[in-house]
């Protein structure tokens, strides 16, 4: 495991190896709450005559958007991974990217190739969820689409707002992530709005819904059906975290 | 079979399963830059309709047609859902009744609306119908759909997108083949995962059962193989990891956490894949929808 390190003088040639780009998916290892990455080498099933192994790059991020470590594993045909952040050997909450990169490189059409892979997050009170790779690391500045989700704040007060950055190269200002989050009602008009603290690149936050927007019961209580928003630049399409009054969670993106 | 006008072939569709005992809501958020018509990428659609033929042409005459004619063109959508059997039956047919624009969200209560029906408690398949889509080759839905489920201990959602794209007619499209992999496979004391597979198609009249193969592997290579069983059109089955390998499958998972790989595949046609998880005492479940991994290789991730 690397120290954790300054990304100054990184950037895509670091991440991007044989056009496959890393995607990510966010983390968090800490007070009873873990991740777990999994990865099936699904070269061996795309390109059963060649029979390769594959690399699996991975780069830990913090919340921060400095490295928190890096990790390599080679996969043989028809191998598979199961990784515990727990293996880490300390607390951390941000972003993973990963990228798995074949022995035998076949040809491909894609410019850019991301990596398929699951996140499977777990509590130590037994409660369990998971999800699919989300985006693939940008090294240009992007502006993001109009992420807009239902969320349900009177049935589970104990929703948060996960946001990560999706600018992963080297220019700190063309990297800056600004963003907005707004609620909607079901016809569409905005009910409330609010400029976000900036995010820096590689970096990710999390936020409580009641954080947000102190008044959110309020809202749906009066408009019933609500949706949130949230718009910007640099910014990956965002999570909800939900644990129900039962204590069983949800992590998922908004689209 | 479903009733042939059960869609038009450009409204996006969705397809997923009710528990029984489990609340089910279903929403939908349409994202504020929606435009049901968009001029710029007219004339991709009408490449994309001649690269079809005559059906692709026909396809499209009808629905820029009627989307002058409706009203469509203002960017409002409307949404019903179909509830069927596990086995694909059709068994009723629920219209929200208000229209939504850009930036709208609705939220169906899906327990709701079976009961509603006349329909006792069961497991169930429902297909949420949208009026319009993106103006993309697939006419993708404008935003997810996000399905919940809520019990008294578990509470777990998925989201993902509608499509209106030819799948499995073998009038239109013929398919290589379904594969669907889940690495986060598990069966211990604690948790068990399952598959549940969707023989869905874009044409309600598609008649055909699928069968598919399971592979189980271990970290070590290990393997154990097993037949899915039957899908009928529009059906929904589910497995357990216990159910396909065997009830000793915790065993031969345990040299690893009880954690392994499966790769399920069916030639020919291709299915909607869904990940579940449960915790043996009850107190937990999870959903995803699995994603093809060969498109990873086809289409620019940036």
């Amino acid at each position: 495991m690397s120290k954790t390190r300054n990304m100054q003088s990184v950037g895509p040639e670091e991440f991007v190896r044989e056009r496959f780009v890393p995607t990510v998916v966010y983390v968090r290892e800490s007070k009873g709450f873990h991740t777990r990455l999994c990865v099936y080498n699904y070269f061996s099933e795309l390109f059963p005559d060649v029979r390769t192994g594959a690399t699996v790059y991975v780069w830990f991020f913090t919340q921060s958007g400095k490295v928190a470590g890096t990790r390599e594993f080679h996969l043989p045909y028809r191998g598979q991974l199961q990784y515990d952040l727990a293996e880490l050997k300390e607390d951390l909450e941000g972003t993973a990217g990963l990228s798995m990169v074949p022995d035998t490189i076949p040809e491909f059409r894609a410019r850019r190739a991301g990596t398929g892979y699951y996140v499977f997050y777990y509590d130590d009170a037994g409660h369990a969820d998971f999800s699919h790779e989300w985006e693939p690391m940008r090294f240009e500045r992007m502006q993001s689409e109009p992420w807009l989700c239902v969320i349900r704040p009177l049935l589970f007060p104990d929703t948060e707002l996960i946001v990560m950055s999706a600018y992963y190269g080297m220019d700190e200002v063309e990297g800056s992530t600004e963003w907005t989050v707004r609620i909607r009602n079901s016809q569409g008009t905005v009910l409330a709005e609010r400029k976000m603290t900036p995010i820096p690149p590689r970096g990710s936050i999390r936020l409580p819904l009641h954080a947000i927007f102190p008044d959110v019961s309020a809202i749906a209580r009066q408009a019933g059906t609500i949706g949130i928003e949230a718009v910007g630049s640099n910014i990956q399409g965002p999570f909800t975290f939900i644990r129900s009054r039962s204590g069983d969670f949800n992590i998922h993106h908004f689209c | 079979m479903l009733s042939k006008d059960a869609w038009k072939p450009w409204e996006p569709r969705f397809g997923f399963p009710t528990f029984m005992g489990l609340r089910t809501l279903a929403s939908f958020s349409i994202r504020s830059d929606f435009k049901s018509f968009n001029l710029a990428r007219f004339p991709g659609v009408v490449k994309h309709a001649l690269r079809q033929g005559w059906a692709g042409v026909r396809d499209c005459m009808h629905e820029y047609g009627t989307m002058l004619v409706s009203g469509d063109v203002r960017g409002r959508l409307r949404f019903r859902i179909i509830v069927t059997s596990r086995k694909g039956e059709m068994l009723g047919v629920s219209k929200v009744p208000e229209s939504y624009p850009p930036g709208g969200s609705i939220d169906i209560d899906v327990t709701d609306v079976i009961e509603k029906l006349g329909l006792p408690p069961d497991n169930y398949m429902a297909t949420l119908v949208m009026s319009r889509g993106r103006t993309d080759g697939f006419r993708s839905s404008p935003g997810s759909y996000s399905m919940t489920y809520i019990g008294d201990q578990v509470y777990t959602t998925y989201r993902t997108g509608g499509f209106a794209r030819i799948l499995n007619d073998p009038t239109r499209k013929r398919h290589a083949g379904f594969r669907g992999i889940n690495p986060k496979a598990i069966a211990n004391n604690g948790f068990i995962s399952s598959l549940l597979l969707i023989n869905h198609s874009s044409n309600p009249s598609y008649d055909e059962s699928a069968t598919p193969h399971s592979l189980l592997l271990r970290a070590d290579g290990a393997m154990r193989e097993a037949t899915f069983g039957v899908i009928p059109p529009f059906g929904g089955v589910e497995r357990s990891l216990e159910g396909l390998f065997g009830k000793d499958v915790s065993e031969f998972l345990a040299p690893f956490g009880g954690r392994g790989t499966t790769i399920t595949t069916c030639p020919g046609v291709t299915l909607a894949s869904l990940h579940l998880m449960r915790a043996r005492d009850g107190s937990s479940m999870s959903i995803e929808h699995s994603r093809p991994t060969h498109t990873y290789l086809l289409h620019d991730a940036v």
